[in-house]
Parts: structure tokens; sequence; C-alpha cells
């Protein structure tokens, strides 16, 4: 099988299914909203996107997330987060909050961490994530375990980060699933 | 007061914008700041009134924290 030169940077080794191919890496400054754009295409159903050493302007912000398009974040209340921090149950009043998925709280100054996996961003359904958080706060530091949704069947090719307060900035690192 | 800043990061051109956010996105913002200061005001008054609770009945044991503490353990 001939190979165009995209197509040999992304191919997939015979024999080896959903392997993980490198999308995009880089460093977000800090900001009251950081936008990763033009991530998600039709390439790929499922993504891998690893958030490390995130910051944050205070203690115990927590951290929300967002899809859109051409830069733009939906902010219609369709969006729909569960989940457990620490061994606590997450209580829907302050964690679903409809116009964001919740991923991360009680977040220290530095080093925070979130890994997360996301579902059909690109396709004409529902867009899915789950998502492992870890907040470096020394004082009643937090592991924050969710799933969601985005509620909506448009195809999103943005991601949007902010916290409930202050600016939020991060080095990430974006993967696709191969589908074969 | 400086408005809140977005940074936009294009993957395909790795081109890297920041501008001021939007209207429409500083009342979403704004909203969810308010949000996030309800919750922790209700959230130090629940624990306040279960710390007073829990004050209330060590006075009736007559027992301190750390003496509770200790028959608990």
């Amino acid at each position: 099988m001939a190979y165009t030169s995209s197509q040999v940077v992304q191919a997939v080794p015979t024999g080896i299914n959903s392997a993980l191919v490198y999308i995009a890496s880089g460093t977000a400054t800090s900001a009251a909203s950081v936008a990763l754009t033009n991530i998600f295409s039709a390439t790929y159903t499922n993504y891998k996107l690893i958030l490390s050493d995130i910051t944050s302007t205070n203690d115990l912000a927590d951290m929300y997330m967002q899809f859109g398009t051409s830069a733009t974040a939906d902010t219609a209340a369709t969006y729909n987060s569960n989940g457990v921090a620490a061994s606590s149950a997450l209580a829907n009043t302050r964690y679903n909050l409809a116009t964001y998925n919740f991923v991360g709280r009680n977040m220290g100054t530095t080093n925070n961490y979130l890994d997360l996996e996301i579902n059909s961003p690109n396709l004409a359904s529902r867009t899915y994530f789950s998502s492992r958080f870890f907040s470096n706060r020394s004082a009643g530091a937090e592991t924050v375990l969710m799933v969601g949704n985005k509620a909506t069947n448009t195809q999103y090719t943005d991601i949007f980060f902010s916290l409930s307060s202050d600016n939020v900035g991060f080095k990430y690192q974006l993967y696709g699933y191969a589908n074969s | 007061m400086t408005t809140p800043q977005i940074t936009i990061h294009d993957a395909i051109t790795g081109e890297i914008i920041t501008r001021a956010i939007n209207s429409a996105e500083l009342a979403q913002l704004e909203a969810d700041k308010a949000q996030t200061e309800k919750t922790a005001k209700a959230k130090e008054k629940a624990d306040k009134a279960l710390a007073d609770k829990r004050q209330t009945i060590l006075d009736r044991l007559g027992l301190t924290a750390d003496e509770f503490q200790t028959l608990v353990g």
C-alpha cells in the first residue's frame, strides 16, 4: 500500500490495533480560558489528552472543560458530569454544572495533572469523556475521577479549559486512538 | 480591572492567539465565580454547624475532642 507523507506519520504497524497516534503538544500560558483548536477531526473517534504541570493562580480552584468549534466554546447547558473525589461522592449541585464538564477541584497552584479520554467529539453524536485528576494542593489534595458527556450531536474541533477562579496554564499532549 | 484573556492554540498551524474574552464569555465566567462563592459559603456554613453540634455533644459528655478520639480510635 502506498502512503502519502502525512499517512506515513500516522501509519500503524500491521496487526496492532487501537494504537495511540501523536497529534499535538505544547505549552499553554496562563489565561482565564485556554482553547486548543482544530485538535479533533474525522480521523479518530477516541482521543487521549494529557495536561501536566497545570497551574492555578490561587489554591482551591475547580477545573472546567467545554467543547467548541471555530475557537468558540459551546456554552449551552447540556454538559453532564458525575464522579468521585477521594472517597467521597460528588453532589450534583456543585459538580454537574450544565454549562461545563467538571474535571478537577481543590487545585494547588502548580503541578496539578489531568488525564482525559474523549469519545467521538468530531462525530455527529454525543461526546463522552472520562478523566482522572490529581490535585497538588499540600493541604487537602484531591484525586478526582469523573465521567460525563456533552449531550448534543455537534461535531466539535476544539476544547476549552478554565477554572472557577483566576487563570489556568498547562503543558499538553494529545493523541488519537487509531480506529483500525 | 484587567480584562480576562483567552489563549487559543491552533494544533494545525501552531498559531497562538491571545485576546480579551468577549461579553458572552465574560458573563459566563462571572456566573461561574458567583456559583463557586455561593457553594463555598454554603459549605462553610454547613461545616460550622457540624462543628458546633459536635462540640455541644462533647460538652454534654464532659470530654475534650482529644479524649473522644482516644475512646473511638
